[in-house]
């Protein structure tokens, strides 16, 4: 369905060389909304509190009202205008879930790549890997929420250690069978050095698992943060879109639907962004991948 | 195979004495002091001092590490035990309704690519992949149970009391509902591909070829080849499903483990939360334990890895 319906007689632009990967990319609609997604989510929440600015004070005589014209979302229990909390929250959950997949995406590659071709830290790379899987990545979190608040920079370090080496142990696996190939063996009699034939060779042939990677990184980091600034170990007072989730809770027994829908929503649509991003890349990066294998 | 399953065995156990280790460490280090949090207002340096010594807590920490050890066989974790049920049975239902649901999904965008039912599956398995669970729940008893009034608005509790058992089961449905539409769109995609690779294969042409309808092909040829995949995908999910439904009882409070995880966190009762965090803990490592066998059993490369 995420895929334009190929034929075999279809042609992909460029081939799977580097050339024309612009064309395979601008070619598929779902690019486009992920794309126009992601752009309107960032605006929504960096630029709209600055344009969008009113409701900021506690108005009691405006509180728990349904959208109106005034205020398109409503208003929360302390009166204040439901759409800018909702602009002003966009910040956290975007950032983090940034910071944290890149940070988990380069470990995970760095590691991987590293016990792919460093066999001495083989071994131990992936036991400590196999290690922190093992461990539920809720037990982490759960301990730091129960005995002390922490930062959204410890959290998101939190995450990125317990993230990292599902990536690694894709990329080594992947890396494994790259490092076998043909024109690694045939670099290296040419004398590159090992750096040069991993950026050049194996690097972008590892693309479309890299890309994958970061994508579930993405969902995962987005979510995880949420849960865990919603169990408390957030950030002091400031609001975001997890924290606007949990005091709407306290509202759950009334319908005061416009206080618990935006919020999921726009989590949804941040992963859903990224995610259509990424599959776009990937397909667009290697033609062949998109076809599942049948293409030649 | 034997020394496979040795060598696993093995690794569960030194990974739970690590976690077991790990935990025991935050709490000697960021418990605080118990006398001093027992007292309160009544606390002296010389009655902290009584009072610790009364608990045990000045002994040498291996020594506490093991008595720690001895009162949880001894009888630390029957509050665990005692929660366990309603957790085993939010997961089963939860899992199967998933199941079912991921099954009957895949087997519909198998049959039909490229039509709407395809597009529109794929569409709404994005969409609840993006979502949080927590949310989604909190969604479904909004409109299910504070607009609509089909089910209750209490929570269930550990076994049916006051509600009866249909009330209990009414108020049952809402968190498995959320947990199945949670799970469905991982596994209906996994299936989905499983699926696809053996309607590619030969004997399904073959199938096709001597006549017979597309449902029996679908029934007797590619959900048999489907089913390990889906198997290993099962399995692969426990302790994913198993922290779904622990955040769910967290979020909505209802009781099982997650709720007895609330409640320490709540009450500060560090000794219950350790405990539970350990629990859950060992849950976690024994089903990783039986999926990796099972894999061992059914895909031989895995043993020599």
């Amino acid at each position: 369905m995420l895929a334009p319906r190929l034929r075999p007689t279809d042609v992909w632009p460029g081939g799977a060389t580097g050339s024309g990967t612009w064309q395979r990319l601008s070619r598929q609609p779902l690019v486009w909304v992920g794309v126009g997604l992601l752009l309107c989510l960032l605006l929504f929440a960096f630029a709209g509190p600055v344009v969008w600015h009113r409701g900021v004070g506690i108005d009691v005589a405006a509180i728990l009202q349904p959208p109106s014209a005034g205020h398109p979302l409503g208003t929360d229990g302390l009166g204040r205008d439901y759409l800018y909390a909702l602009m002003r929250g966009g910040k956290l959950p975007i950032l983090s879930g940034f910071a944290t997949a890149i940070a988990a995406t380069a470990l995970g590659l760095a590691a991987g790549l590293t016990a792919a071709f460093a066999p001495r830290w083989e071994a131990i790379i992936l036991r400590t890997a196999d290690a922190i899987l093992s461990i539920p990545p809720l037990v982490p979190i759960l301990i730091i929420e129960g005995f002390f608040g922490v930062s959204i920079v410890t959290l998101v370090a939190a995450v990125v250690r317990v993230h990292w080496p599902s990536t690694a142990r894709l990329v080594w696996t992947k890396s494994l069978v790259l490092r076998e190939m043909p024109y690694v063996d045939a670099a290296r009699a040419a004398g590159a050095r090992e750096t040069e034939v991993i950026r050049r060779h194996v690097l972008p042939n590892a693309a479309d698992t890299i890309i994958a990677c970061f994508a579930t990184q993405f969902g995962n980091a987005v979510l995880f943060i949420a849960l865990a600034t919603m169990l408390g170990a957030g950030l002091g007072a400031a609001n975001n879109w997890a924290t606007m989730i949990a005091t709407s809770q306290q509202y759950m027994y009334d319908f005061y639907w416009w206080l618990v829908l935006p919020p999921g929503i726009a989590f949804a649509l941040l992963i859903i962004s990224v995610f259509l991003l990424c599959e776009g890349l990937r397909r667009a990066l290697s033609p062949r991948a998109q076809a599942g294998g049948r293409l030649p | 195979m034997i020394p496979y399953v040795m060598r696993r065995i093995v690794q569960a156990v030194v990974t739970l004495v690590v976690v077991s280790l790990v935990l025991f460490l935050v709490m000697k280090l960021y418990g605080g002091d118990p006398g001093w949090i027992m007292l309160g207002r009544f606390a002296t340096p010389a009655k902290v001092h009584a009072l610790d010594q009364a608990l045990g807590v000045l002994r040498p920490w291996p020594v506490q590490y093991v008595d720690w050890l001895r009162q949880l066989f001894l009888g630390g974790l029957s509050s665990a035990f005692a929660v366990l049920p309603p957790t085993i049975l939010y997961f089963v239902l939860g899992g199967g309704l998933g199941l079912v649901l991921a099954v009957l999904v895949a087997v519909a965008q198998a049959s039909h690519p490229g039509t709407w039912i395809d597009h529109v599956t794929s569409v709404g398995s994005l969409v609840f992949y993006a979502l949080p669970s927590f949310w989604l729940g909190l969604v479904l008893f909004l409109i299910f149970a504070a607009q609509l009034e089909w089910l209750p608005l209490a929570p269930p509790g550990l076994a049916p009391g006051g509600q009866g058992p249909l009330g209990w089961s009414l108020a049952m449905m809402l968190p498995v509902l959320t947990l199945a539409l949670t799970s469905v769109s991982a596994w209906s995609m996994h299936l989905r591909a499983a699926m696809e690779d053996a309607l590619a294969s030969d004997y399904v042409r073959t199938a096709r070829a001597k006549g017979l309808p597309e449902r029996l092909v679908l029934r007797r040829h590619v959900l048999r080849e489907a089913l390990l995949p889906l198997l290993t995908m099962i399995g692969m999910s426990f302790p994913v499903l198993l922290s779904q439904v622990i955040v769910l009882q967290l979020v909505f409070h209802l009781a099982g483990i997650g709720g007895l995880l609330e409640s320490a966190i709540d009450y500060r009762l560090f000794g219950l939360l350790l405990n539970t965090v350990l629990v859950i803990g060992v849950i976690t490592i024994a089903t990783n334990l039986v999926v990796d066998i099972l894999a061992a059993l059914a895909d031989p490369r895995v043993r020599f890895g």
